[in-house]
């Protein structure tokens, strides 16, 4: 037991007029009567009693004092604990995850799991402790074991819902760790209990239980938006993953806007629990954002809205460099069919030409080899080696030739080999590679004959024969094998940031950059801008809570991304599951309470009983 | 008893009380003029001629004592009294203990009121009277051969100064009495018979003269159900002794029983020793006690 207010026990010294209130009490009221003896007579009879009697004028005392001591316990204030009587550690995790957001009646979740916690904090113990931890994708302790009331209501105040995903097993799993070395020890989480795996990640645990916070709420979240560029169509295509995760159908406007101005609107209607998957096919040369929204007013706002990047067309630089030009027709051929992404100033020359082009004639994005190696290979780009000798540096070696070689097996799955089948197509004679540190993406029975490598910082197609040779050239595989190597160097070359990023999640570049770094973003209050450090050709920026349009300009080029939720979990703002386990109420903590009034009650009960005995005389 | 510091009320014996004596003298020559006369002339032997007093004739009186000369005069008759005829002793024995000065009525007062009406009627009916407080001992100031109505203010004036004191003796003042006078009569004993030592051998000294004894146990309601409670220190208020008693409902109950067996004692004594009694509680107006007492007529035995 504890007392919240022990100076009161300086009051037990009344217990010393109580006793003196006593004896002055039992001096006796002297009665004169006619015949004593009479009397005594009597109390001869009644000798027997005398011992009991004293005994319960003893009790009488006893009685006053327990009252006193009854009426100065509940003044200070006592409070026992659960259990064997001693201090419990309490972990406190709250759910601070974005579906705390969602409207409930009267408020926010995340309004309603404070005033819980609060009520929590209240029925504390004197002798427990309770740590406060903020758990989202992260966890934030916001107060440590403490027995201060007030510095856990200081770190309640403190605590602020965020757009994050929850990560409950990680909450639990510090809660466990920092509750392992104490042998009375609770952990309560606080959240509505939907998301996370909170149900799963509790069961088992023992001593954790969910106190579920919500109520059911309508909600139609988007899961997935972005736009990928399709060549094959020429366009961009934008996919959309949207989910009613509520139990009545939707009916909604469905937005997609392009740089803030509106491009489709398209009505939808969603039945309970249905998922939709919506495209868009558009033309976005120049790229931009795209921001998809929903005209809807659900619980949950934060997912109505979702942003992607529409990277612009990139043109790419070619030089060939072949040592016949006439034989190179095939290849201006193809590069005329790939005129939205070949750069008009590509080149076409020989050897010896190539070795008389200045520096800035020589940067290419792809320079193709046919047949040939200028006397030099440029230092950067990526390089198309069409049955060139083996450069220095290549990791492979020509291990022998196959007039007729036949394919066996390619890697269908990559890029390169996109829309290609090599099972009837005849290929010209070729030579047999030996690969040591690259990716065989065609085999023939002799050996591999295209080849790809990657060679940090650039990428090199080996093609092992004369793409020339024969009706090669007039194949579809021969302009489609071109265009899918320069897909292939700028599907990545380019990319130096994630299409999308989780809220609060660290951006930092796929790759080493160099030059100065500023991050542009947005809020509510505006654009806000700000020059970034570099560390060993990295940046890190972490200022990506609020969901939206990110725009990092690295060496004056710009790489745009977008922070969106994408969580179904968090999304889904399904009704609390009955209390997994045994969570606590304000009830389940009566012994942790104070129990003056249980005290005041006693002491009350005991001064009726007290006045029944001796003012009302029945004691004998 | 529940008041004992409460001082005894004066006593006065004024008008109101001598006109009701006068009312209980009247009712008493009607109840006790006929046989009382007579047996009194049986028991009696040699009375005397000696003229006493006069009292006016009530019906039943004897014409053989009408006094016709005065007839003659007056034309009213009158009885003439006779000194040896009213030989009678009457004896009044009131126990004046500082236990009588108990009660919600003080009992000592309720004792000296009946005490008054007795000897006046037997002082009207020229009836030898002596009234002799008692405690310890017989006192010696007791008024000896009270007769006739002329010493009737003696009488009152004697009973108004009449104080408390001392314990309770009976047997001792009841044999100082016996050693003082040898004739026979009637003796009343009024008294609480709170003795220490028991009233029994008092009351079988006054057998033994052959006097006839008459019990007048008087009792205040607040001994029989005394209004106390609590831990209490109780005193006796004649010898000062104490003892500290939790009076509680069950030991009154038991005080109850215990008082009861007491005065049911007394008058099972009485009944057995051929004595009357009659219990005086003084709840009741001493003119009823009186009337009541002349109607069972134990006392003129």
């Amino acid at each position: 037991m504890s007392l919240g207010a022990p100076a009161f026990l300086w009051l037990l010294a009344l217990a010393l007029p109580v006793i003196a209130l006593y004896l002055l009490k039992v001096r006796r009221r002297r009665v004169a009567v006619p015949y004593l003896r009479l009397w005594e007579s009597l109390v001869q009879e009644t000798r027997a009693h005398s011992l009991f009697q004293r005994f319960k004028r003893l009790l009488s005392l006893l009685l006053q004092l327990v009252i006193l001591a009854a009426l100065v316990l509940a003044m200070g204030k006592p409070a026992l604990e659960l259990g064997a009587l001693k201090e419990e550690h309490v972990v406190l995790l709250l759910d601070t995850s974005a579906s705390m957001r969602a409207r409930d009646a009267g408020g926010t979740r995340f309004d309603a799991m404070l005033e819980r916690a609060r009520a929590l904090v209240e029925d504390l113990g004197h002798e427990d402790q309770m740590l406060v931890a903020a758990a989202s994708d992260r966890l934030d302790v916001l107060a440590p074991f403490t027995r201060s009331r007030l510095r856990l209501r200081q770190a309640l105040e403190r605590a602020r819902p965020t757009n994050r995903s929850l990560d409950a097993a990680r909450a639990l799993a510090f809660a466990r760790e920092v509750t392992q070395d104490r042998p009375s020890a609770r952990i309560l989480f606080l959240s509505d209990g939907a998301a996370g795996g909170v149900e799963s990640a509790l069961r088992g645990l023992e001593g954790a239980s969910l106190v579920p916070v919500g109520a059911p709420a309508e909600n139609v979240g988007i899961l997935r938006f972005s736009a990928r560029k399709n060549s094959a169509l020429g366009a961009d295509s934008i996919l959309a993953v949207l989910k009613n995760f509520g139990a009545e159908a939707q009916e909604f406007d469905l937005e997609l806007a392009l740089n803030g101005a509106t491009q489709k609107v398209a009505p939808q209607r969603l039945a309970p629990g249905e998922e939709s998957v919506q495209r868009f096919d558009m033309a976005l040369p120049e790229g931009g954002t795209l921001r998809l929204s929903l005209a809807l007013d659900d619980a949950l706002a934060l997912d109505n809205t979702a942003f992607a990047i529409a990277r612009p067309d990139a043109l790419r630089r070619i030089v060939l460099v072949t040592a016949d030009p006439a034989q190179a027709q095939p290849f201006q051929l193809a590069f005329e069919s790939m005129a939205e992404v070949v750069d008009p100033s590509s080149l076409l020359v020989t050897p010896e030409q190539y070795a008389g082009l200045d520096d800035e004639l020589k940067r290419a994005d792809v320079t193709i080899c046919h047949g040939v190696l200028p006397p030099e290979l440029p230092a950067g780009g990526n390089l198309v080696l069409l049955n060139t000798p083996l450069p220095a540096g290549l990791p492979a070696r020509i291990v022998g030739e196959e007039p007729n070689p036949e394919i066996w097996d390619w890697d269908r799955g990559h890029l390169l080999n996109r829309y290609l089948n090599y099972r009837d197509l005849p290929l010209p004679p070729a030579r047999i590679l030996e690969v040591a540190g690259g990716e065989k993406l065609v085999e023939s029975y002799s050996g591999p004959v295209i080849a790809a490598f990657d060679l940090g910082g650039r990428r090199a197609v080996y093609v092992a024969f004369d793409m020339t040779d024969r009706l090669f050239p007039f194949r579809l595989a021969f302009p489609l094998l071109l265009r899918n190597a320069v897909a292939w160097f700028e599907s990545e070359a380019d990319q130096l940031l994630e299409d999308c990023y989780r809220p609060g999640s660290v951006i930092r570049p796929l790759r080493p950059v160099s030059g100065p770094v500023s991050a542009t973003w947005f809020t509510p209050e505006g654009q806000h801008s700000e020059t970034l450090e570099l560390r060993d050709g990295a940046f890190y920026f972490d200022r990506t809570e609020l969901p939206g349009p990110y725009l990092f300009t690295v060496a004056g080029r710009d790489h745009p991304t977008s922070v969106n939720l994408f969580d179904a979990g968090e999304s889904d703002l399904a009704p609390p599951a009955a209390t997994a386990a045994a969570a606590p109420g304000r009830g389940a903590h009566l012994l942790n309470r104070e129990f003056w009034t249980v005290l005041a009650a006693l002491a009350l009960g005991l001064w009726a009983l007290e006045w029944a005995l001796y003012h009302r005389r029945i004691t004998e | 008893m529940a008041a004992p510091a409460r001082a005894r009320p004066e006593l006065e014996f004024g008008a109101e009380f001598l006109r009701k004596l006068e009312v209980l003298n009247v009712i008493a020559r009607k109840i006790f003029a006929g046989a009382l006369r007579a047996d009194r002339q049986s028991v009696r032997k040699g009375v005397s001629a000696e003229f006493a007093d006069h009292r006016s004739y009530v019906p039943g009186d004897d014409f053989r004592h009408v006094d016709w000369h005065l007839f003659g005069r007056l034309e009213e008759l009158f009885l003439k009294l006779y000194k040896e005829e009213e030989n009678l002793h009457l004896t009044l024995l009131l126990d004046s203990s500082l236990s009588m000065d108990q009660g919600a009525r003080n009992k000592l007062n309720y004792a000296l009121q009946v005490a008054a009406a007795l000897a006046y009627i037997g002082m009207s009916n020229m009836d030898c009277v002596h009234l002799l407080p008692f405690d310890r001992r017989l006192r010696d100031n007791g008024l000896w051969g009270l007769k006739g109505r002329g010493q009737v203010f003696r009488l009152f004036d004697y009973l108004a100064r009449l104080e408390p004191a001392q314990h309770t003796d009976l047997a001792r003042s009841c044999r100082e009495f016996i050693g003082k006078t040898r004739q026979r009569g009637i003796v009343v004993v009024l008294s609480d018979f709170y003795d220490l030592d028991g009233f029994q051998p008092g009351l079988r000294y006054l057998k033994f003269p052959r006097h006839s004894v008459y019990v007048l146990h008087v009792v205040d309601e607040l001994e029989e159900r005394p209004d106390i409670r609590g831990d209490l220190r109780l005193v006796d208020c004649e010898a000062g002794t104490h003892r500290e008693i939790n009076v509680t409902e069950g030991l009154l109950a038991r005080y109850e029983d215990a008082f009861g067996r007491l005065a049911r004692g007394v008058e099972s004594f009485c009944v057995r020793n051929e004595m009357g009694y009659c219990l005086a509680r003084t709840a009741v107006p001493f003119d009823e006690l009186v009337l009541k007492i002349l109607r069972r007529g134990g006392l003129v035995g």
